[in-house]
Order: structure tokens, then C-alpha cells, then sequence
């Protein structure tokens, strides 16, 4: 099997049509390799999942419910590949921009869903992603919460606290960012760039030498910090 | 002047008549429905099947209630989500009228009893083509 870290493709089906649904389901659903952690039918549930559980491969349509999947595509964080679906091959062309890995178009036939499944484990086969960790757990509500690492944006020092910007929440906990950084060093996706603050690398958008951008947040960023952020991010 | 003195007479504009296929006709194409959307699985596809006909009386009654607001956009749109599933449970003819359907729906000069009589044809071959699927 060339599916990541061995296990199950974890993926879910967003489509606003059930007849699509059961269809992509019933196929998908007699892959060895595969299994469908859910299925949705508009974009605010479909991003709450993304964001709090971690999902290898995104099946979207075009049309959701008034809404667009290129909306899904431009508010998700998540680092699953994504094979789109629409009735329309016209949006193939914009599905790309996105950097999407397969497009389908609807009807969808054996031979398309053969070849869209033959490069997903090509693509996954290639990555060669070895098993590593993708989540923690915090000490809050008298108890631990999970916190899913492809949720974190980054990590703010509060003193004896740290305060955790997550993609659709805020969450204060104890701790020094010199422990937080520990346990999450056994993921290369974050790193301290700055005596307050740790950052997710894969949700950066711009940065210099002196501030990395997260969406409308400006995070102050060390000479050290640059030159480390330089080499942990592909640049041209 | 009334805008309706302009419009091309309603016995003019094409209507849409589906032929919808026998029961003998459907069980003919299984063997290539199979190969051709379930990976020769008859379980999905029973599967699809049952989906279709549970779905089509929504549809209707949806399509129904666009046309009461006459709000074409969102029959067509319904139309336009609809007929991919047509060619998979052997309904090709009736794809190509849901075609054919969501073209008046996008034509801006047809009028609105015209919409209504082309889309009450298509609705009912449809509910008569899903008895048939049903026994499939």
C-alpha cells in the first residue's frame, strides 16, 4: 500500500448532491486504502473538520449550496490533497490555481476514478511521508483538549502562559514556550521565530527580516529567525 | 409598446419530449452501466439507483416550487446538479432533455407558461423513468 504513513487515506467527501455523495462513497468505500471520515454538504462544517481532525485527501464540487468550493479551497489550512469534482470541465482551470492534484467531471466514470486514484497514492508514494506526530494535548476545562497541529497558527507568549491562535479559536494555557517548543519539536513545521512567539510555518504568507505575516497578524521575527525561516520554507 | 407583441410565438419554440426506456431496454445496458461508473460493482449501483428514485420527488417538488417564485436561476441550477445522474442509471435520453431544459431555462426571451409547460414534460417522463429504474 502507498498511502502516508501506512495507514488509511483519511478522507472526506464534500458535495451538496446526494446521488454524488453515494456514488463517490460507494467507490471510494471499496478502496482498500481508503477511509471516508466523513461527508458534507457545505463549506462551514466541511472547514470546522479540517481544522480540528486530520484528513489525507479532500474530495470537493464546485457547487455547494449557493456556496463555491473554491471558498472551501481558499479558507481551508488543511495540507490534504484535493481532487476536485464539478459537472462543468470548464473549472478545471480554476481548480489548478489552487493547486489542486485530480479534477473529475461528473458523471463520474470507473476509468476517471481509477486514474484519480492512481495518482493520489502516486502522490502520496512520491512524498514518502514517514509516520510523525500530528497532534497534542493541553491541559484545559480540567482536563486535556486536542489540539491538532495543522490548527495551530502560531503561539504567543503570556508570561507564565502561552496563548495558542488557533485557525478558528484562542486558547490560553500554562506553560513556558521553552516546553512548547519541546513538544512540539518533533514536527518540522514550526519554529521559534522570536523570544515570544513560535510560528506554523505552512501558514505563513509573506515574510523579511523582521516580521512574518499570518493572515492580518504581524509577528516580530529575529535575524536568527530569518535565516532559519529561509531554509525551512522553498524558496525560489 | 407590450413587450409580448415581440415574443416568438409559443408554437414556435421547441418542446421537449423524452422517450423514456423499458424496463428490457435498462437490463440491455446494465453490463456497460457497470463497467462504465461502478467498477463492475451491481451493489453501487443498485446503490446510485436507489439514491436516483429516492431523490427524483424531491427534485420535482423543488423544480415546482422555483417555477411557483418563477426563479429560473434555481431551476436551473437544480436541473443542472440533477443531470449528471441520469447517463449513470441508464438514462441517456433523459440527459439529453435535462440539456435541453436548462438551455429555455437560461434563455431570457421564452416565457413563463412555456418554461412551465417544457419543465412539467420533463418532470413527469422523469417520475414515469424512475418507476422504471426502480426495477432495476
Amino acid at each position: 500500500m502507498n498511502s502516508p504513513h501506512n495507514h488509511r487515506l483519511r478522507t472526506i467527501i464534500i458535495d451538496d448532491d446526494p446521488i454524488t455523495q453515494t456514488h463517490l462513497s460507494a467507490l471510494l468505500g471499496a478502496e482498500h486504502d481508503v477511509e471516508i471520515k466523513g461527508t458534507f454538504d457545505s463549506i462551514t462544517p466541511s472547514l470546522r473538520f479540517v481544522e480540528s481532525e486530520t484528513v489525507d485527501l479532500i474530495f470537493v464540487d464546485v457547487r455547494l449550496n449557493g456556496a463555491s468550493g473554491f471558498e472551501f479551497l481558499r479558507r481551508s489550512a488543511s495540507p490534504a490533497e484535493v481532487v476536485v469534482i464539478s459537472a462543468e470541465p470548464a473549472n478545471a482551470a480554476e481548480a489548478f490555481e489552487y493547486d489542486v492534484l485530480h479534477f473529475l467531471t461528473k458523471p463520474i466514470t470507473s476509468e476517471q476514478f481509477s486514474k484519480a486514484m492512481s495518482r493520489v497514492r502516486g502522490n502520496f508514494a512520491q512524498r514518502g511521508i514517514a509516520a510523525e506526530p500530528n497532534h497534542l494535548y493541553v491541559r484545559a476545562d480540567h482536563g486535556f483538549r486536542r489540539i491538532n497541529y495543522t490548527s495551530i497558527l502560531y503561539i504567543e507568549s503570556r508570561r507564565d502562559y502561552a496563548m495558542f491562535h488557533l485557525t478558528n479559536d484562542r486558547l490560553l494555557i500554562r506553560g513556558r514556550m521553552k516546553d512548547i517548543e519541546q513538544a512540539l519539536s518533533n514536527s518540522p513545521n514550526f519554529f521559534r521565530c522570536h523570544r515570544s512567539y513560535i510560528i506554523n510555518v505552512n501558514v505563513v504568507d509573506f515574510f523579511n527580516g523582521t516580521e512574518i505575516a499570518i493572515g492580518e497578524r504581524s509577528i516580530p521575527m529575529t535575524a536568527a529567525g530569518y535565516q532559519k525561516m529561509q531554509q525551512l520554507v522553498n524558496v525560489l | 409598446m407590450d413587450l409580448r407583441q415581440k415574443m416568438t410565438p409559443l408554437s414556435d419554440f421547441p418542446s421537449i419530449e423524452c422517450a423514456v426506456p423499458s424496463i428490457d431496454q435498462l437490463k440491455e445496458l446494465t453490463d456497460e452501466l457497470l463497467a462504465l461508473y461502478y467498477v463492475n460493482h451491481i451493489e453501487q449501483m443498485r446503490l446510485v439507483v436507489r439514491t436516483v428514485v429516492d431523490q427524483v420527488p424531491k427534485f420535482i417538488e423543488q423544480m415546482n416550487l422555483a417555477l411557483s417564485q418563477e426563479d429560473r436561476t434555481q431551476a436551473r441550477s437544480l436541473v443542472h446538479t440533477f443531470k449528471p445522474a441520469l447517463p449513470m442509471v441508464g438514462l441517456n435520453e433523459m440527459h439529453r432533455c435535462a440539456e435541453q431544459l436548462e438551455v429555455i431555462l437560461k434563455t431570457p426571451h421564452y416565457d413563463h407558461r412555456y418554461i412551465a409547460e417544457q419543465t412539467s414534460s420533463f418532470c413527469q417522463a422523469l417520475k414515469k423513468a424512475s418507476a422504471v429504474i426502480s426495477e432495476l
